[in-house]
């Protein structure tokens, strides 16, 4: 199997597949420009990642390759012991994305800028759940955010929009 | 080291973070930051606005994404089973309107008409019968009383009962007759209303009909054949032995969706034991068909799935549609809830079977609370 080397940004050097770094779309453009770019020479692929810092680049990694073995597990199509699969790499990914919430800002960063779609989404959902059930200000506190809101915007925001957003099941509660 | 903080993260990202959220928790984002208040005005789709919660219109022009506007009454015997089980796609915008409190405002009908210019499209109307009618009353009086001179235009309309200990407030309702200002509707859902079907002929645009009954007159079906758009019917029969599944063969031939379950009786016809030789014929009789969905159990067809996916399908047999597992069976496609082995529909191509599960994944899609 083809590997390559991907470099974090503090020169931390990780060797991997090249389809567990393909699911980097990121890579994988940055791949194939460099394929392009060798000249027919054999030697490994290095590619510089400038906003990865080596401990993001391990976790991100981590999970791509965890992702990739379990894509090759799976048969030409879905069958109901693939289901098993696919909700045992639920629990994988439920237990991934269980880390503080710094790490979790990296990691949806380095996400974003990996364009790594999967893990992305995993990270958004990971941030979803610790926003649920909080305040405004809790918010606030927990994510490093500053209110920029001038009083009275922040009055009309209050104003305008509760009604919109007031969950059912609460109200039905009341 | 210094906590890190999420004000740069890119703004598609929070609006992906956003999606996760509802209710409460999506109101307290709006109020965290400006980025966070934009991220949840570029998400939101379906919004509700709450009579207790009333401070004035939604500013529609932020919320570019917005399809529907749902004006709900702080009704807490709103039942939750209504939820999920209406499903009316529309193209463009759409708005709804809960209750004569809502309906008769000036100020809401003076927005309808501003919306009606730009970006809404489509307006509906629940009626709540909150009341016990004395007697057999004409729900047709209460229906004209209500489409009075300011009215807007109605596109669809339901009229639903409270329960008062188990019991529909609007038992002894009657439809008898045609209301003109209803001719151009294209979704009409009923519950407990004693309809004379004939009443409904002159509906020509009718695209969606959903019908709770304890009574049914066996011409019914013929009306419903008579209906040139009517596309998705969703029959409620009170019991079992109502309406015969060989009725069904009678619809007419744009039917595309075809929904039948009970509510009050664990008896009525989606539990009638005869759907794993029925389906196919239905399917070939009615040639739009595009799904059949009942909520309760097809005993028998559930079983005949559970056999095939028992001896090893071939792949190209067997899909999963999110939770559900869709299996080919003599040449439609049967889904049964991947958990619980419910039966959940039979549909003539996995397309349909995609388009059934989820309803608010689909773009301009919403589910219809009535």
């Amino acid at each position: 199997m083809c590997s390559v080397i991907l470099r974090s940004s503090d020169g931390a050097d990780h060797v991997v597949s090249q389809e567990a770094a393909s699911l980097s779309k990121t890579v994988q453009s940055l791949l194939e420009e460099l394929e392009a770019a060798k000249d027919g020479e054999e030697s490994i692929l290095i590619v510089p990642l400038p906003n990865v810092c080596d401990c993001t680049l391990r976790k991100v990694l981590q999970y791509c390759i965890q992702h990739t073995m379990s894509a090759q597990q799976v048969t030409e199509g879905p069958t109901p012991s693939d289901e098993l699969k696919k909700r045992e790499m639920e629990a994988w990914d439920r237990d991934y994305i269980m880390v503080s919430t710094d790490e979790l800002y990296h990691l949806v960063m380095a996400a974003h800028y990996l364009n790594v779609p999967g893990l992305l989404e995993l990270c958004c959902e990971g941030i979803a759940n610790l926003i649920r059930g909080k305040s405004p200000e809790h918010v606030r506190q927990c994510f490093g955010l500053v209110k920029d809101f001038e009083a009275p915007e922040e009055e009309s925001i209050r104003c305008t929009n509760l009604w919109a957003l007031v969950d059912e099941k609460e109200q039905a509660k009341k | 080291m210094a906590q890190v903080t999420f004000s740069d993260v890119p703004l598609g990202v929070m609006e992906k973070i956003v999606c996760h959220l509802k209710g409460q928790d999506k109101a307290s984002v709006r109020l965290v930051s400006k980025a966070a208040r934009d991220a949840c005005d570029n998400t939101t789709t379906f919004l509700t606005v709450r009579r207790s919660q009333w401070n004035g219109f939604p500013n529609l022009q932020r919320l570019i994404n917005c399809t529907v506007v749902l004006f709900l009454d702080d009704m807490a015997t709103l039942p939750s089973f209504r939820l999920d089980k209406y499903e009316q796609q529309t193209e463009g915008s759409f708005l709804l309107v809960c209750g004569e409190w809502w309906w008769k405002r000036a100020d809401l009908r003076k927005w309808i008409g501003m919306q009606k210019e730009s970006r809404i499209s489509k307006v509906g109307l629940m009626l709540c019968i909150t009341e016990q009618p004395r007697g057999n009353v004409d729900v047709c009086d209460m229906i004209e009383e209500v489409l009075d001179e300011g009215a807007p235009d109605l596109h669809y309309l339901g009229v639903w009962s409270q329960l008062l200990e188990s019991v529909p407030l609007s038992d002894g309702l009657k439809w008898t007759r045609r209301i003109p200002k209803l001719d151009s509707l294209e979704g009409l859902y009923l519950e407990f209303v004693d309809l004379d079907m004939s009443a409904l002929r002159s509906m020509q645009h009718l695209r969606e009909l959903r019908l709770f009954f304890d009574e049914w007159d066996t011409s019914n079906i013929a009306t419903f054949a008579s209906m040139p758009e009517l596309q998705t019917l969703f029959l409620e029969p009170a019991r079992k032995d109502i309406l015969e599944p060989s009725m069904l063969l009678g619809l007419g031939q744009n039917i595309r969706c075809l929904k039948v379950q009970g509510r009050m009786s664990s008896l009525a016809i989606s539990e009638h034991p005869l759907w794993a030789d029925f389906m196919p014929e239905l399917f070939d009789t009615l040639t739009s068909l595009q799904r059949f969905e009942a909520s309760a159990n097809a005993k028998d067809l559930v079983k005949a799935v559970l056999s095939i996916l028992d001896n090893n399908p071939a792949p190209q047999d067997v899909v999963i549609v999110s939770t559900w597992v869709v299996c080919h069976f003599k040449g439609l496609w049967v889904a049964v809830d991947r958990e619980s082995n419910a039966f959940r529909g039979v549909f003539r191509s996995i397309d349909a079977a995609k388009s059934a599960m989820g309803p608010l994944a689909i773009p301009e899609g919403f589910v219809l609370l009535f």
